[in-house]
C-alpha cells in the first residue's frame, strides 16, 4: 500500500518535472548589491530575455565575495563583480574563465553637507585622513567590492579604520548611505547607488580620481550549468547593443549615466 | 553537510572560546529583547488586566487593535519607529535613531500587544467567580488580584514567553532602527542575516545556534516557574 | 434586644434594567441560620453576595450588628468577619494546605498559626488525611469539604453557604449538609444558606426566606414557612400539596366532599379554602381506624412511584394526598394501584388558603 503510493507520488513529481521542460531554463547571475539596486541589470536582463526567449536569468545580489563564492560552489553560472584582484585569482583558481571588461562606474565621497572634517576638493587620500578620528566614518563592512575599495583607500592613507567614529554597518550600499545621512557621518559610495537612494541629506565632496574607478567584469563560471547560456550573456552584455543599455542607464532619472561602458 | 558540521564546530569553537565579538551581540541581544519584554510586561499586564477583566467604553476597540498589533510585521514596526526616530521626524531630537534604545522601543511595540492580547485572554478564561471566592475569604483587592494573576500563572508566563521570543526572533525591525552597527546595534538576529549575505555560513549558523540557545534557556526557566509543582524538574511546589 | 447579626434594609438591586433582587426588610439573627429558598432567577445569590459585601446595592444598605460599614477600610474588616461557600469548590492552585491556608496568609497571620488552624479546620471535617493532596486530586465531597475547611480556618462570625451541595451526588450531599449542621450548631455560627431545593431548606433548620423574582415571598421559621405557604404558587414550589377544596363551618372544622376535617382552633377562617398539606405530615394505613384526635379518610391508591429511597403514593377520597411509604411496606402490603388505604394526620398538618368564591 505504501510502495503503490509511492509510486504515484514519483509519478506525478516526474511529471511535473517533465512539465517544466518547455519552460526558459534559468540562468543564475550572481553579482554584486551596488548593480543590482541601480536597476541596471533589470533593464539588462531584460533585453537579453527578449534576444534569447530560451534564457530567464535570476540575479542573486550579494558582495563581490560572496558572488564568487558561489562560482566556487558552481551555484552560478555568470558573475558580474568589481573586485580585480579577486577575479583574477578567482580565474587563474580555474573557477572561472574568459573575463572580460564590461563597465565602470565611479565611487565617491560623500558626506554631511557642512563637511565637519573639510575634505571638500581635498584628494581621496588626504580627505580620509582629515576625517580620521575628526568625524564618523560609516562603512559598509560587509566585504563587498565597495567595502574592500574603501579598505585599499585607508591602507593607502595610511590610517587603520578603527575607534568610535568608524562605524560598520554590515549591511547594502543604500542602507548604509541612510545610516551615514541620519547620523550625518562620512562614507565612500559608487555613484550610482548614492544617485538612486532617495532622502538622504548627503552631498559629494570628493569624486573623479584615478583610485576612485570602479571595473566590472563578467566571468563565465567553469562548469555551469548551462555553458551556452553563461556564453550567451557574457557576449550580449559586452555586445554594442548590451553597451548601450549601459551608457543610456539612469541618464533620464539623474542626468548623468551611472556606469560607463568599456568593453573592447 | 560540511557546511553544516563546520557551522556546529564553529558554534562550538566560539562558544567555548568566548569571543569577544559574539560575547557581546549575545550580551546586547538579551539586554535588548529583556529590556523590551520588560517594558512590554509592565505596561502589556495592566492593560491587558483591564481589557481581559473590566468592561469600559471602547474596550472591544482597544481589544481589537491588541489582538491585531499581536501579528504585527516587525518590518512595519520598525519602519514606524524610525520615522518617529529620523532626524527629521517628531522625535529625531533626542538622536535615537540606530542606537539600542530605538531597538528596545522597536521590539517594546512587538511585545506589548502580545503580551497584553495574551492576558486578557488568560484573564476571560479565567473563572471568574475565583475573584469572589478570594474576596470572600477576605481578601482586599489587591490581594483578589494577585491571587488570580497566581491562578492564571501558567498562561500570563505563556505570554511573557510569547512577548520575549516575539522580540528575540524578530530581525526587520532591529535592522531598520538599530542599523547593525558593530559593537553599537549588531544583535544575533541582525548578524546572522549578515553572515549569510556575506556567505560566512559557518558564523552564521554559529550565531543562530547561540539565538536558539538562549531562547530556550530563557523559555526553559520559564517553564520551570510556569510548571512549578507539575513536574520532576520543576521549582518546589505551592504550599 | 441585641441587634441582627445582618439587616437588609430596603435593598434594590438591578442588571440593566432588569429587577435582580428587591428586599423592604430581612434580618438574620445573630447565632441563627437563614436559608434563601427560591427557584433559579430568583434572586437568592444576589441577595447573598450584597449580604456578603461582594456586591454593592443599587439602593438601599446592610447593617451589621447595627453598623453600617462606610469606609473601605470598614468594609474589608466586615468583610473578613464572614466567609462564603459557593457552589463550586473554587479551590486554588495547590496543595489543600495552601488553600486552607489562604485566608489566614491574607490576614498576615504567623506561620505558627496558620498551620496550627488549617491542622483544627481539616481535623473538624476529618479530612486532615488530605492535607498534602493536589486540590486537583480531590473528589467532588472532598473538595467541598475543602472549601468549607478553608472557610471555617479563617474563624467567621457569618458563613455563607450559595446551594454548596448542587454538584455532589446524593450521598456526599446528605454527609455534606449533616456535617455543616452539626458544626454550625458546635461553633454557634451565623449562617444563610442558599438553596433552591425545599428538601435541603429544612435541613439547617433555623427560618426560611422564601424568593421569587427576586421579591420576598414570605419569611419565618422553616416549620412554619414549609407547612404554612402563603400563596397556592408558594406551596408548590415548597413541596407543600393542595389536596381539596372546602368550606370553613366553623373555627375548628372544614367540610370537604362529604367529610368534616378538625383544625387548629386557632384559626378563624370563613368561606372557600384550598386546603394545604404536605406529603410528610400523612401517615397511611390499612385499617379504618384513625388515630386520637387526628382527621381521617379512606380512598384509593391511584399512583405508586419510587422518589429517592422511598416511595410515594398518591391516595384519591375525599381529598387527594400523598404521603411516603418505604419499600419494606409497600412489598409487605404488596400495594398496587386501586387498593383501599385510609389516611390520617392531624389538625395542624392542615394549612387553609381562602380562594374566590367561583360559580
Amino acid at each position: 500500500m505504501r510502495c503503490r503510493a509511492a509510486v504515484v507520488c514519483l509519478t506525478v513529481l516526474l511529471l511535473l518535472v517533465g512539465g517544466c521542460k518547455p519552460q526558459p531554463a534559468t540562468l543564475i547571475l550572481a553579482s554584486t548589491t551596488s548593480t543590482a539596486d541601480t536597476g541596471l541589470l533589470d533593464v539588462i536582463n531584460a533585453a537579453f530575455e527578449e534576444e534569447y526567449p530560451q534564457y530567464r536569468v535570476k540575479t542573486i545580489a550579494v558582495g563581490t565575495g560572496e558572488a564568487l563564492k558561489m562560482g566556487e560552489r558552481k551555484e552560478a553560472d555568470v558573475v558580474l563583480v568589481h573586485a580585480r584582484a579577486a577575479e583574477d585569482v578567482f580565474v587563474a583558481a580555474g573557477y572561472g574563465f574568459d573575463r572580460r571588461d564590461v563597465m565602470y562606474n565611479d565611487f565617491v565621497l560623500v558626506g554631511p553637507p557642512t563637511d565637519p572634517a573639510g575634505t571638500r576638493g581635498l584628494a581621496p587620500r588626504a580627505a580620509l585622513a582629515a576625517i580620521a578620528g575628526e568625524a564618523t566614518f560609516v562603512s559598509r563592512g560587509d566585504r563587498s567590492g565597495t567595502h574592500q575599495k574603501e579598505l585599499a583607500l585607508w591602507a593607502e592613507a595610511g590610517v587603520s579604520p578603527a575607534g568610535a567614529w568608524y562605524l560598520e554597518t554590515g549591511q547594502g550600499m543604500g542602507s548604509t548611505l541612510l545610516i551615514a545621512s541620519e547620523k550625518q557621518a562620512y562614507t565612500l559610495a559608487d555613484r550610482g547607488t548614492f544617485l538612486a537612494t532617495a532622502n538622504l541629506d548627503l552631498v559629494v565632496l570628493v569624486e573623479k580620481y584615478a583610485a576612485l574607478l570602479n571595473f566590472y567584469g563578467v566571468i563565465q563560471v567553469t562548469g555551469a550549468a548551462d555553458a551556452a547560456g553563461a556564453e550567451a550573456y557574457c557576449d550580449f552584455i559586452t555586445s554594442p547593443q548590451g553597451q548601450a543599455i549601459i551608457n543610456e542607464f539612469g541618464v533620464d532619472r539623474y542626468g548623468q549615466p551611472l556606469f560607463f561602458p568599456n568593453a573592447r | 553537510m560540511d557546511l553544516l558540521v563546520d557551522g556546529f564546530r564553529q558554534a562550538v569553537l566560539l562558544i567555548v572560546t568566548r569571543d569577544p565579538e559574539v560575547a557581546g551581540i549575545t550580551l546586547l541581544t538579551l539586554r535588548v529583547s529583556g529590556t523590551a519584554t520588560l517594558f512590554a510586561l509592565a505596561l502589556g499586564l495592566p492593560v491587558g488586566l483591564a481589557l481581559g477583566l473590566r468592561q469600559f467604553p471602547g474596550r472591544n476597540l482597544l481589544l481589537g487593535l491588541v489582538n491585531t498589533g499581536m501579528g504585527l510585521p516587525p518590518v512595519v514596526v520598525g519602519l514606524f519607529v524610525a520615522l518617529l526616530l529620523w532626524r527629521t521626524g517628531p522625535l529625531g531630537s533626542l538622536g535615537l535613531m540606530y542606537s539600542p534604545p530605538a531597538m528596545i522601543l522597536a521590539q517594546f511595540v512587538i511585545a506589548f500587544p502580545i503580551i497584553a492580547g495574551l492576558t486578557a485572554a488568560a484573564m476571560q478564561q479565567l473563572d471568574p467567580r475565583i475573584r469572589l471566592q478570594s474576596l470572600a475569604l477576605g481578601a482586599s483587592g489587591s490581594q483578589a488580584l494577585w491571587t488570580m494573576l497566581g491562578e492564571a500563572r501558567l498562561p500570563l508566563l505563556a505570554a511573557v514567553m510569547a512577548g520575549f521570543g516575539g522580540a528575540l526572533s524578530e530581525v526587520g525591525a532591529v535592522m531598520i532602527v538599530g542599523g547593525n552597527l558593530k559593537g553599537l546595534t549588531r544583535v544575533l538576529t541582525t548578524a546572522t542575516v549578515m553572515e549569510v549575505r556575506m556567505g560566512r555560513f559557518e558564523t552564521a549558523i554559529a550565531l543562530g545556534l547561540i539565538l536558539l540557545g538562549l531562547s530556550f534557556a530563557v523559555n526553559l526557566l520559564l517553564t520551570m516557574l510556569q510548571q512549578g509543582g507539575t513536574g520532576r524538574w520543576s521549582l518546589r511546589p505551592l504550599q | 434586644m441585641e441587634p441582627a447579626a445582618i439587616a437588609v434594609k430596603d435593598v434594590e438591586h438591578r442588571y440593566g434594567a432588569k429587577l435582580a433582587v428587591q428586599i423592604p426588610y430581612l434580618a438574620v439573627p445573630r447565632g441563627g441560620t437563614v436559608t434563601l429558598l427560591g427557584p433559579n432567577g430568583s434572586g437568592k445569590s444576589t441577595l447573598l453576595r450584597i449580604m456578603a459585601l461582594l456586591e454593592l446595592p443599587g439602593r438601599g444598605q446592610v447593617a451589621f450588628s447595627g453598623e453600617l460599614p462606610a469606609t473601605p477600610g470598614q468594609r474589608l474588616a466586615q468583610r473578613r468577619s464572614m466567609t462564603m461557600v459557593f457552589q463550586d469548590p473554587l479551590l486554588f492552585a495547590g496543595t489543600v494546605y495552601r488553600n486552607v491556608a489562604y485566608g489566614l496568609r491574607l490576614r498576615g497571620l504567623p506561620a505558627a498559626e496558620v498551620a496550627g488552624r488549617v491542622e483544627r479546620s481539616l481535623a473538624m471535617l476529618g479530612i486532615a488525611d488530605l492535607k498534602h493532596r493536589p486540590a486537583t486530586a480531590l473528589s467532588g465531597g472532598e473538595a467541598q469539604k475543602v472549601a468549607l475547611a478553608r472557610c471555617l480556618a479563617v474563624e467567621p462570625e457569618v458563613l455563607f453557604l450559595d446551594e454548596p451541595t448542587t454538584h455532589l451526588d446524593a450521598p456526599a450531599k446528605q454527609a455534606f449538609l449533616s456535617d455543616l449542621g452539626g458544626l454550625l450548631e458546635r461553633l454557634g455560627l451565623t449562617a444563610v444558606f442558599v438553596t433552591h431545593d425545599q428538601s435541603e431548606a429544612r435541613s439547617l433548620g433555623g427560618r426560611i426566606a422564601v424568593l421569587e423574582g427576586g421579591y420576598l415571598r414570605q419569611e419565618g421559621p422553616a416549620e412554619q414557612v414549609l407547612r404554612r405557604p402563603a400563596s397556592l404558587s408558594l406551596a408548590g414550589f415548597l413541596g407543600a400539596q393542595c389536596a381539596g377544596r372546602g368550606r370553613v363551618v366553623s373555627a375548628t372544622c372544614v367540610a370537604v366532599n362529604g367529610i368534616t376535617l378538625a383544625l387548629e382552633p386557632v384559626r378563624e377562617r370563613s368561606g372557600l379554602v384550598d386546603i394545604i398539606l404536605r406529603s410528610e405530615d400523612v401517615l397511611l394505613h390499612r385499617g379504618d381506624e384513625a388515630g386520637d384526635g387526628m382527621n381521617s379518610f379512606r380512598g384509593k391508591v391511584t399512583a405508586v412511584a419510587l422518589e429517592g429511597q422511598l416511595y410515594r403514593v398518591t391516595l384519591a377520597g375525599p381529598l387527594t394526598v400523598s404521603a411516603y411509604l418505604t419499600a419494606h411496606v409497600v412489598r409487605a402490603w404488596s400495594l398496587t394501584v386501586g387498593d383501599k388505604l385510609t389516611a390520617s394526620f392531624y389538625p395542624d398538618a392542615l394549612h387553609l388558603l381562602p380562594c374566590e368564591e367561583t360559580a
